[in-house]
């Protein structure tokens, strides 16, 4: 079990497990991947939503709307998942805004999200990137261009 | 801590304050120069972290920022969102060292276009700051550009990368001018700098300190030949006496405690907002509606630069993570003036190169090209790392409605009133816009985009902010005359980009730290009688 870190206490059992639906619901695991929902990533997610905690708790009383609406317990029974998507973007445009930067933020700098795209898992300081020289031949149609700034 | 008067007092550490306070130094004049950020410690910067692309305490926008240090910016009336960074260095923390000049036109807007107004000075008056800057900030870039008059003493330019030349090779597919930028980032050692490593995201600053930020070039030499630079001190108001001079300041220390400060002549340097902002803000019997002001142009004739921002999907990798994200290609085809294109004046288009993941996922869900559940991957590896934007730099013409006004309501964390913008895009800047964004889309086809994206130019951040104190031999027409000093306290002088006439289709920083050496050199050459 990961542990909870204090700011993911600031959300309760049940907005965790909201938060950790609708985050696999945006990125399910597939393709060698894990879920958005995997403990580790969703304690970043839910780190990153404690500084928008209004809008998330304002966007998980809509959901609970919606799980109402559709005559279920709560969201965790909720089945059409775009649907709800839609009309969380519909009517909560600000809180999804907010969901999925968190959820991309905490998502792909995941070691395993990294190496299975390839990626190196590391800071890019000190190390930085090669890139190789460019050969300037490319320029030759341009340096035959005389001057076409405005002389003033 | 001496509240002494000194004889020079700049406001402001960042691009231009720098400058200032480096070149006045050989005045042997006391100078102290307040600033209301802290030194940046290069391991602070996000690229040294794993969490490098969410780091908000290095965002652009100080809305979202929200360091101790940072004012709001209530940019509700603006589709373009200001970016800043408040510290010793200013925006060079965060600016991703595109280095362009402007050009020889654009100080001639009026008597070459009829539109804008002319510049008092020349590009020809600027040209040897040009140079003192060039040396100090350390510019790379490839001499023979024919779009843009020549220069000398620049450092081998950053190589293009695989996204650089696909795209470079679709403007010569059209025929069309493209050059490698030229860019205030060391690609050698430089003057105690290392090189640059191509970590990728400038724009949050550089671990690495290869680019040129004013912390880690002027400072330390002015700092080193006598000018104190104290750090976390925001300035209130500046105070003028019973003659209507300038006499010193009021700010708030790092422990909040309001101090006053006494100088023989102030220099602000605080950018196109935060100067209109404190002048806005220090008013008195005498200049009840900010000082300075008796034009009414504070504030006003605001120029953000129209952004058109297209993107090109293609096919294979790009490589755009890796390396100086807005350094890598400009165009200047499209710079000067062809009336039959529908507008006045010009762009310079700047090839970008891509984001890291992070970034890459959010603009992708945000734009609506990332699916939630199953198509996710599949969508994310077909579109991660494939591709190319074109960001045109639209000449803004200056238009008074365009302004920096104080917020009724909104304070920084000293309850300070803040500054409010309101922005409007003018017929001609949409016209440019326009043509812009077809124009990108033919360079990114030429260079084999499978896919283009419509072109984005609402919500795009800038941080070029120049104009509302514009300088100028009218005082009607203008805050400063031809050399940054007010028409209206003898010994108040301006010194950032809120000077600037016109905007130009180009970064300003560059041609900023040049007005701000031109302005310390006439200080220089006016000792003698310069609050005559």
């Amino acid at each position: 079990m990961t542990a909870i870190i204090s700011s993911d206490a600031q959300f309760s059992t049940d907005e965790r497990a909201a938060l950790g639906l609708l985050s696999d619901w945006m990125i399910p695991a597939g393709d060698g991947m894990p879920s958005a929902a995997d403990p580790e990533i969703l304690a970043r997610v839910l780190s990153t939503l404690a500084t928008h905690r209004a809008v998330v708790i304002d966007g998980l009383q809509k959901l609970q709307q919606l799980a109402h609406d559709a005559g279920v317990g709560g969201p965790l029974q909720l089945q059409d998942a775009s649907g709800v998507v839609d009309a969380l973007k519909g009517s909560h445009g600000q809180f999804v805004s907010v969901l999925q930067s968190a959820v991309a933020a905490s998502y792909y700098r995941d070691d395993r999200v990294l190496r299975g795209l390839g990626l190196a898992a590391r800071a890019p300081y000190p190390e930085g990137n090669p890139v190789p020289d460019t050969d300037w031949s490319l320029l030759d149609p341009v340096r035959s261009r005389a001057p076409f700034y405005r002389q003033v | 801590m001496s509240d002494d008067k000194v004889d020079v007092l700049i406001i402001g550490a960042g691009a231009s304050g720098a400058a200032m306070a480096w070149s006045l130094v050989d005045t042997r004049m006391r100078i102290l120069c307040l600033e209301q950020g802290d030194w940046v410690n290069q391991s602070d910067y996000p690229t040294v972290g794993r969490d490098w692309e969410s780091r908000p305490d290095f965002s652009g926008s100080p809305n979202m920022r929200r360091r101790d240090e940072d004012y709001p910016i209530n940019d509700a009336d603006s589709p373009i969102k200001p970016v800043n960074f408040n510290g010793v260095g200013g925006g060079t923390i965060l600016y991703m060292a595109h280095f362009p000049r402007l050009h020889p036109s654009d100080f001639r807007t009026r008597a070459l276009d009829g539109v804008g107004e002319d510049w008092p000075i020349t590009y020809a008056d600027l040209e040897p700051h040009f140079a003192v800057n060039d040396e100090m900030m350390g510019v790379a870039g490839l001499a023979g550009d024919p779009g843009v008059p020549s220069k000398e003493g620049l450092m081998p330019p950053v190589p293009l990368g695989v996204l650089g030349e696909k795209v470079a090779r679709g403007f010569n597919e059209l025929g069309w001018h493209w050059w490698p930028s030229e860019s205030a980032i060391a690609t050698v050692p430089y003057n105690g700098r290392d090189k640059c490593v191509n970590l990728g995201p400038c724009a949050s600053g550089c671990a690495q300190g290869a680019k040129a930020s004013t912390d880690i070039t002027y400072w330390p030499e002015a700092i080193r030949r006598g000018v104190e630079l104290r750090t976390r001190c925001r300035v209130r108001e500046i105070t003028i006496d019973e003659r209507g001079m300038a006499d010193g300041v009021v700010y708030y220390d790092a422990d909040g405690v309001e101090r006053s400060q006494s100088a023989e002549m102030v220099i602000v340097a605080c950018n196109g907002i935060g100067t209109p902002r404190l002048l806005l803000n220090s008013t008195s019997a005498r200049f009840p509606d900010g000082l300075a002001n008796s034009s009414g142009l504070v504030g006003r004739n605001l120029m953000l630069h129209a952004m058109a921002v297209t993107q090109g999907i293609f096919d294979g990798p790009m490589e755009g993570y890796k390396g100086p994200i807005g350094c890598s290609l400009w165009s200047k085809e499209f710079y000067e003036t062809d009336l039959n294109r529908g507008f006045a004046r010009g762009y310079t288009m700047e090839i970008l190169r891509g984001n890291g993941p992070v970034a890459a996922a959010q603009m992708g869900m945000m734009m609506g090209a990332l699916p939630w559940g199953e198509g996710h991957h599949a969508a994310f590896r077909q579109m991660f790392d494939k591709s190319a934007a074109i960001c045109a730099v639209c000449e803004d013409l200056p238009e008074e409605h365009n302004r920096v006004t104080l917020d009724p309501d909104m304070t920084d964390s000293h309850g300070i009133p803040a500054p409010k913008i309101n922005y409007v895009l003018g017929e001609n800047s949409i016209n440019m816009l326009a043509h812009a964004g077809e124009r990108s889309t033919e360079v990114l086809r030429a260079a084999g985009a499978s896919f283009v994206t419509p072109t984005v130019t609402s919500g795009v951040a800038s941080g070029h902010v120049m104009g509302t104190t514009r300088m100028g031999t009218d005082p009607e027409r203008s805050v400063v005359n031809e050399w940054g000093r007010s028409h209206d306290v003898k010994n108040l002088f301006v010194a950032d980009s809120s000077m600037f006439v016109t905007s130009g289709g180009v970064n300003p920083t560059s041609t900023l730290q040049a007005l701000a050496l031109y302005v310390a050199d006439n200080i220089k050459q006016r000792l003698a009688n310069l609050f005559d």
